[in-house]
């Protein structure tokens, strides 16, 4: 009993690590229409910028706020100033994706030549522990999990609730329609990236303190899981990225208690590829599913 | 040796400039020509510099790992050129940079072969490369004298490969052996990552616990890099270990041991070889504070000695290497810094006993020079002996060396404390028979 529950517990704590990036990930791509492989290496760079500005601070209220305003700037930088400037001169989707990827090994491999291949870890800290049925949770972790909920929750209300959250899923929809409608494409499209740049800087320092330490590469291997919750729950859709990381969390979870500690990746990935079999467009699939990779 | 690191505290300036040199290295060696080394015929003129390859990770994530290598062979290098060198040459040391993984290694091995007319022997040691670059310098003829643990190696058939190091499933009986003996513990936890070095433990440990009466209570194998093993750990303490054997990653290990500190372990937790670094330190410590990591962690590694004339030698050579040594003071108990060097050393004086640099003739003699019947503990001294006519048996800063038909010599253990890089507690080559079965 106290495993299954620690299945789940733990597996929705994944989930929420999962789940801050990949909807901050999802909604950038499904508002702009860039495929952004540099997201890790942001998500990595902001690690490093609250362990340096902070001199290596595991208070998650400044950690966040620094991850979050370095994520932004980083983001709006890479996506409206770099990448703005290759759609400009109209670079295909694939194009795009190249150019982000070089980005990303450019972020990576700077951060590594000026820090070195060292790993950098923060203080051991003794956090206060809560015993729910015999499965102990940090208040990091807890707190992890509540952020998780308010960004979604945040998300959520700013895309059906605010006359912004219109404009996105209207530049989403249909780009030229938006511009008729008094919607500045350009414009919602800097304000995309801030967003989903501060999401990926608090996933990024969530993830950096959770784990305690990190290197140049952590944000490119936690990519790949994230991505794959972003196309689980449907590309472009923040509440079916949701849903992906929550399958994922809990389905390596459950792979790591039932068969074996090795398996907890491959599982997730089975699930991942079982559920694109039968629905090719992700679990949910709303406003971006049927574009292509940049107009 | 399972998995690089080291002590030594390595500053961002300094692996740059390791990076460069390895750059700068692999940019000199492929002007030097293409002549390949070996087949029969001398590979040096008259006062060639012979060199030495520190084939190893100078860049990526093992990166620290390659300093030893090179801190080890730049040390030998220079207590061999001081003292005159062999037949009239001199030695470098030349930085091969393979990046730890195979993919980078095999061009890496195969770049370095080609274009090093004067290369006359290899130090290396990751296990996970050997079976993919051992081979290649086999073909070519060059002596590799290895520290890597690859239990392929434990029946090794290349004759130009050499290891003074056991193979990680020797580690693994090594482990048994300390629970056993060093803490009077009968039930284990068995947890080490997926990758093939730590895996490499697995069934020594499992094997030498039957033959020791241990009880592998649990025995996990985790998946690397993953932002939670809560799952795990629940697993593992369910099965009411008393001690906990572990090698992963540093960053595996800094989640695993902040996961089963949340969940009330208190318990010892015994490291392998592979937990050796500065990185694992750190991640380490991060995990759960520095008084528990100094109270209840060792790490079983080889073992070598603090005193004597070969470590004396050794440790002067390292601080007269000058700024080719980052931190002497740090790396004078590193014994894997010290492998290379003994290896290094064992290299010059193969040649000086076969009278030749060529590494066809003077191979044989990486053996003959540790089964004679004087017994010298530095280069000088083997020089002077050889010279006399005798026959030499190098005992190095890394002790006896003593081949097996495999071209396999074992060593020393110790349980050593992570803090204070002490030895805790020998483990003889009796406890570890008895964990063999023998």
């Amino acid at each position: 009993m106290t495993l299954l529950l620690g299945i789940v517990i733990f597996g929705v704590y994944s989930a929420a690590l999962l789940a801050i990036g990949a909807v901050g990930f999802t909604l950038q791509f499904g508002v702009t229409n860039v495929l952004n492989l540099a997201f890790g290496s942001i998500l990595t760079a902001c690690i490093f910028a609250e362990y340096g500005l902070t001199g290596h601070s595991t208070n998650l209220w400044i950690a966040m706020a620094v991850g979050a305003a370095s994520g932004a700037v980083l983001s709006l930088l890479i996506g409206h100033v770099v990448v703005g400037a290759f759609l400009r001169r109209g670079a295909t989707g694939f194009g795009i994706a190249m150019v982000t990827i070089a980005i990303s090994l450019m972020v990576q491999f700077g951060l590594e030549a000026i820090q070195g291949p060292d790993i950098l870890s923060y203080s051991a800290g003794s956090q206060a522990t809560m015993n729910i049925g015999g499965v102990v949770l940090s208040s990091g972790q807890l707190t992890t999990i509540i952020v998780a909920v308010l960004a979604m929750a945040a998300v959520q209300v700013l895309l059906r609730m605010t006359k912004f959250g219109l404009a996105m899923r209207a530049t989403a929809a249909d780009v030229s329609l938006a511009r008729t409608c008094a919607v500045s494409p350009a414009r919602t499209r800097a304000v995309t990236w801030l967003i989903s740049g501060a999401l990926c800087g608090i996933c990024g320092v969530l993830l950096g303190i959770g784990e305690g330490s990190f290197s140049a590469s952590t944000g490119s291997d936690f990519f790949i899981t994230l991505a794959a919750a972003a196309v689980l729950g449907g590309i472009g859709k923040p509440a079916g990225a949701m849903i992906g990381a929550l399958i994922i969390g809990i389905v390596s979870q459950a792979a790591a208690a039932v068969i074996a500690p090795s398996y907890k990746t491959i599982a997730a990935w089975v699930i991942l590829i079982a559920v694109l079999v039968l629905r090719p467009q992700g679990i949910l699939a709303e406003f971006a599913a049927d574009r292509e990779l940049v107009a | 040796m399972s998995r690089g690191g080291h002590r030594a505290r390595w500053s961002a300036a300094h692996g740059a400039r390791l990076a460069l040199a390895g750059g700068l290295g692999l940019t000199l060696a492929a002007c030097a020509g293409s002549a390949a080394t070996g087949g029969g015929a001398s590979p040096a003129g008259a006062s060639a510099t012979l060199e030495i390859a520190a084939f190893s990770p100078f860049t990526g994530p093992n990166a620290p790992y390659g300093y030893f290598q090179y801190t080890g062979c730049v040390a030998a290098v220079h207590a061999i050129n001081a003292a005159g060198g062999v037949t009239g040459h001199h030695f470098t040391c030349t930085i091969v940079d393979n990046r730890g993984e195979p993919a980078d290694a095999v061009p890496a091995a195969n770049n370095m072969v080609a274009s090093s007319p004067h290369l006359v022997g290899i130090v290396d040691g990751d296990s996970g490369l050997m079976s993919a670059t051992v081979p290649l310098f086999n073909q070519a003829h060059i002596p590799d004298l290895s520290a890597g643990g690859d239990v392929q190696f434990d029946k090794n058939i290349y004759p130009y490969f050499w290891r003074t190091t056991p193979g990680d499933d020797v580690a693994g009986y090594t482990l048994a052996a300390y629970v056993k003996f060093g803490t009077g513990f009968t039930r284990i936890a068995a947890v080490f990552g997926n990758d093939q070095a730590a895996q490499g433990n697995v069934p020594g440990l499992v094997s030498g616990a039957r033959h020791l009466g241990l009880h592998i209570a649990v025995s996990e194998s985790i998946a690397l890099d993953q932002t939670t093993y809560a799952t795990e750990v629940q697993k593992i303490l369910a099965a009411h270990p008393q001690v906990i054997v572990t090698e992963s990653d540093p960053q595996t290990a800094g989640v695993l041991l902040g996961g089963l500190k949340q969940a009330g372990w208190t318990g010892p937790i015994v490291g392998t070889s592979g937990t050796l670094g500065i990185d694992y330190d750190k991640a380490a410590i991060a995990a759960i504070g520095k008084a528990a990591y100094e109270a209840r962690f060792v790490r079983i590694i080889q073992y070598a000695q603090q005193s004597g004339l070969a470590w004396q030698t050794w440790k002067s050579a390292l601080f007269a290497a000058g700024s080719l040594v980052k931190d002497p003071a740090s790396d004078e108990t590193a014994i894997y810094a010290e492998l290379p060097y003994d290896h290094t050393t064992m290299l010059a004086l193969a040649m000086l006993a076969a009278h030749s640099t060529n590494p066809v003739t003077f191979n044989p003699y990486i053996e003959k020079i540790t089964q004679g019947r004087t017994v010298v503990h530095t280069f000088a001294q083997g020089k002077a002996a050889l010279a006399a006519g005798k026959t030499i048996d190098y005992v190095g800063v890394t002790g006896q060396v003593s081949f097996d038909k495999y071209h396999n010599s074992a060593g020393l253990w110790a349980a050593e404390n992570p803090v204070t890089n002490l030895p805790e507690k020998l483990v003889s080559a009796r406890d570890v028979t008895a964990a063999e079965g023998h």
